[in-house]
């Protein structure tokens, strides 16, 4: 509004207000948070992080938690619809399954999933199942 | 099948036989993501499944406006914050919606209003300032 009441060949008109990244990250991972309530992801969460962390998280408060907490459970639903459309078992996840027994240790070759987030990701299948399946 | 196929490309790739590009041009990889889109396309009229799908591309966005961020791309700056706009005017946030959308509006007109101010790297050149700036303003509050 300054800048716009300012007459055209003040210094101020050359200025360019921009909308700061680091804020609009927040914004954006609130938003995730309050649209994925109730679904579960809370729950998720609580396998790898603290209760109190997780309202952080989910509000957007604390950011690198967040990212992380985030691109970890995107790995573990990316990693559930993979081996269900190559029909690869993931190891490490005990399913009641009628599918004949595939070829192990060849889903980190097609998921996205960075060597480093495999661990917890692992916890977090467990909890995935019943998401994807009912 | 594919996974076979995609494990050899994978040794190859690790063993240094192929370079990267060749790898990622690879025909296995299309096929697989063929096959992926298939799948999701398939769990679509499962009302928990495509909560989950929107998760995903909500993820998405939030990476490549990181990477936007990071390696100063200001076109996949623009094009990541109007893909957000859908989802925090969904979450409730109007006022960010409000102001997501004049943002987009100015800066799209910036070309014209402002033609100095974008020369390709100069995106690079202001963020790497505000980054001092921050830091200077950091180690002010520090001491």
């Amino acid at each position: 509004m300054i800048i716009m009441s300012e007459p055209l060949d003040s210094d101020l008109c050359k200025i360019v207000l921009r909308l700061g990244g680091f804020h609009t990250k927040m914004s954006f991972l609130g938003c995730i948070g309050s649209l994925m309530a109730g679904s579960g992801l809370k729950e998720i969460l609580e396998m790898i992080y603290a209760p109190n962390a997780v309202e952080h998280i989910l509000t957007s408060k604390a950011i690198a938690r967040a990212v992380r907490a985030h691109l970890l459970v995107d790995a573990a639903v990316n990693t559930l619809i993979v081996s269900k459309a190559l029909k690869v078992s993931i190891p490490g996840l005990q399913e009641k399954s009628d599918d004949p027994p595939a070829v192990e240790d060849e889903y980190d070759h097609d998921a996205d999933v960075s060597p480093h987030a495999r661990p917890s990701e692992e916890c977090t299948q467990k909890r995935h199942v019943p998401f994807l399946t009912n | 099948m594919y996974t076979k196929e995609a494990c050899s490309l994978f040794d190859e790739l690790i063993n240094k036989r192929k370079s990267a590009e060749e790898v990622s041009a690879a025909d296995v990889l299309t096929r697989i993501k063929d096959l992926l889109q298939e799948q999701r396309d398939l769990m679509k009229d499962n009302c928990t499944a495509l909560l989950w799908l929107q998760y995903l591309d909500m993820v998405d966005i939030l990476r490549m406006f990181i990477k936007a961020e990071r390696t100063g791309n200001w076109r996949l700056h623009l094009q990541a914050l109007s893909e957000m706009l859908s989802s925090l005017a969904a979450a409730g946030h109007n006022l960010y919606a409000k102001s997501v959308r004049l943002y987009l509006q100015s800066m799209s007109s910036l070309e014209t209003d402002h033609p100095s101010k974008l020369m390709g790297r100069r995106f690079r050149w202001i963020h790497s300032c505000y980054i001092s700036v921050l830091l200077l303003l950091a180690s002010l509050w520090m001491t």
